[in-house]
């Protein structure tokens, strides 16, 4: 153990960022784009450019849902809204009805199918910061856990370590090495600690029954009853056999507007075309903190008002809070863009930790030509995440406009090229020259994301100056922001070359030293 | 829209009042003298204050306190740039 307090938490505060750094940074990333999922999606999907009224969206979904799923007992409808553009819908398969049929669809505002390219498109990124990818949810669910929860003991012994928290609030020296380093892992640390710190906790949070099952097993059998107690469906009671139209859903959503002065999210009907038919509105998610929204019950064949639906006990409204805040979908669109802020800057912590971590030890080496085993993993997963995953997500936005509209599995073929390229970055960067890998994949970054809106505008109808002058701001927002990615590794990587170049001048044989 | 914009220069002005406040600020306030900025401390934190209370009564304690965090990071960040420019 090192002496001292301030030294054993600085101990701590380097070990466990650097452990799961590499997997924080992506989920970082992704959790940061999440909050523009909705947006994501739109420019994945270019197809898609129906209006998107809720009310006209209910009804067109019921129509569609009345005409090809009958015999179902539940139906899911997921509206549009200000955001998002298009309806999902779920719906249990009939009991008669074929095994393994499809139960799910996307509609347009008008109720018609949508027939846009196939894609996950940003809700992919939206679970991949939690679910990960090609191993299982349950698995990756941990290990997200695990790693927040390192994250939590980072922040925390962080704080303890820096030591000027006030003193140094505003420092940021420049072209310094290690120094402007240190500088910039602190004020990015500091200026956004409140967002780390809720955004780590709500983290743990949202994953919390997995993550604490103690207080569950010791009070329940087993988890289904837990399940069913904690969350009861809104259902509709027994069928007595009596067949009878469904009513409309825009009168119901009229009165839900009137009771919350906000629009309609989710739409649930358990027993559609029966006597005892029941319709539950959820609130839409900009309209409440609460994650799980506001709820109202209506007769499924008569329209008429029942209640709110499952009453919700205060624990469970304050964990729907704390989801909330950390998902931020009540969010407008000012509070989103401080939300997306607050989460480069979070990057920009993990980044700046994992690089510090190196340029520290660098000057330390006993032979910095061949530095030990530890130290060249490091360096190379550095590069290999640091470098190699925001390449992998230029090419999944380029994959999404270039891999044919027909191709079977489409959605899932844009994943793989997301994969494919991480990979070939991650063998490029063990193969490459430290400096040089770090220069040559930021360059290479550079021109994927500037070549994105140019793909998109040769590979579709739509393209920035057309959008620009429409004021199509979410096709708009989009690709400035994949230019603004290209100019920032642009500069990186000049910076990196002009740093090592002026150094290399001035020390030569630890010109390295500077870089990373 | 216009308290959003208040509150962006309400956290801005209450950081720079801080950071003129340091030994390291004299980037910013250069030439001031050391009876000048002895008076920026409370200025500074008296904006921050006023920033909180004004997100709070506008927008609810709830959305008000993430409101003005995120205005105060936006504005630390901004006078970070400002303070480091050279």
């Amino acid at each position: 153990m090192k002496d001292g307090f301030r030294q054993s938490m600085a101990w701590l505060h380097t070990w466990s960022g650097l452990l799961f750094g590499w997997l924080l940074f992506v989920i970082f990333v992704c959790g940061t784009i999440s909050y523009f999922q909705e947006e994501v999606t739109r420019w994945m999907q270019p197809e898609v450019t129906t209006p998107s009224d809720p009310v006209a969206a209910a009804d067109g979904a019921a129509r569609w849902l009345a005409a090809n799923a009958s015999g179902s007992s539940a139906w899911y409808i997921t509206l549009p809204g200000d955001r998002a553009a298009t309806t999902a819908l779920f719906w249990t398969p009939a009991e008669d009805g074929p095994a393994g049929g499809v139960t799910e669809m996307t509609l347009d505002g008008r109720g018609n199918p949508v027939t846009a390219r196939d894609t996950a498109g940003g809700y992919f990124l939206y679970r991949f910061h939690y679910d990960l990818h090609y191993l299982p949810v349950i698995w990756a669910r941990y290990l997200v856990g695990i790693a927040a929860m390192f994250m939590l003991m980072a922040i925390l012994s962080g704080i303890v370590t820096h030591k000027k928290i006030f003193a140094d609030f505003f420092m940021l020296r420049l072209g310094k090495g290690q120094r402007s380093w240190l500088d910039a892992h602190n004020v990015t640390a500091v200026l956004a600690l409140p967002f780390h710190l809720m955004i780590t906790y709500t983290g743990l949070v949202t994953l919390e029954g997995q993550l604490s099952p103690a207080p569950v097993a010791a009070l329940y059998a087993n988890r289904s009853e837990f399940f069913a107690e904690a969350f009861p469906v809104a259902g509709a009671p027994e069928s007595q056999g009596e067949a009878a139209p469904l009513a409309s859903f825009s009168a119901m959503m009229k009165e839900a507007r009137l009771q919350w002065g906000m629009d309609v999210g989710h739409i649930f009907v358990s027993r559609p075309g029966d006597a005892v038919a029941r319709v539950t509105l959820t609130s839409a998610p900009g309209a409440s903190m609460d994650a799980r929204g506001k709820m109202l019950q209506f007769d499924g064949v008569t329209g008429r008002l029942m209640g709110e639906g499952v009453p919700k006990g205060a624990v469970q409204r304050i964990e729907g809070v704390m989801i909330g805040i950390h998902a931020g979908r009540y969010a407008d669109a000012v509070l989103r863009w401080l939300y997306f802020l607050s989460g480069v800057g979070g990057t920009t912590m993990v980044v700046s930790g994992l690089v510090l971590w190196t340029v520290k030890r660098r000057s330390k080496l006993t032979d910095p030509q061949r530095p030990h085993f530890g130290f060249r993993v490091v360096e190379r997963l550095n590069i290999a995440v640091v470098a190699g995953f925001p390449l992998a997500i230029a090419v999944y936005f380029l994959a999404n406009r270039l891999l044919p509209v027909d191709l079977p599995d489409r959605a899932e073929w844009e994943v793989d090229c997301l994969f494919l390229a991480w990979l070939g970055a991650g063998i490029f960067a063990v193969l490459r020259p430290v400096r040089r890998g770090w220069i040559e994949l930021c360059r290479c970054n550079a021109l994927l994301f500037a070549a994105v809106p140019l793909v998109s505008a040769a590979a579709t109808a739509r393209n920035l100056p057309a959008s620009l002058m429409s004021g199509d701001w979410v096709f708009a927002g989009f690709e400035l922001m994949m230019l603004a990615l290209a100019f920032g590794f642009a500069f990186a990587a000049n910076r990196l070359a002009l740093v090592g170049s002026r150094h290399a001048l001035k020390r030569p044989g630890k010109r390295e030293q500077v870089v990373a | 829209m216009i308290v959003h914009a208040l509150l962006l220069l309400l956290a801005t002005a209450s950081f720079l009042a801080l950071c003129m406040a340091t030994p390291r600020g004299a980037v910013i306030g250069h030439g001031l003298a050391r009876k000048q900025t002895a008076n920026l401390r409370p200025i500074g934190w008296g904006l921050i204050a006023l920033a909180f209370a004004i997100a709070c009564a506008w927008f609810g304690p709830g959305r008000g306190v993430i409101l003005f965090l995120g205005y105060a990071t936006v504005g630390g960040a901004i006078v970070v740039a400002l303070a480091n420019r050279h």
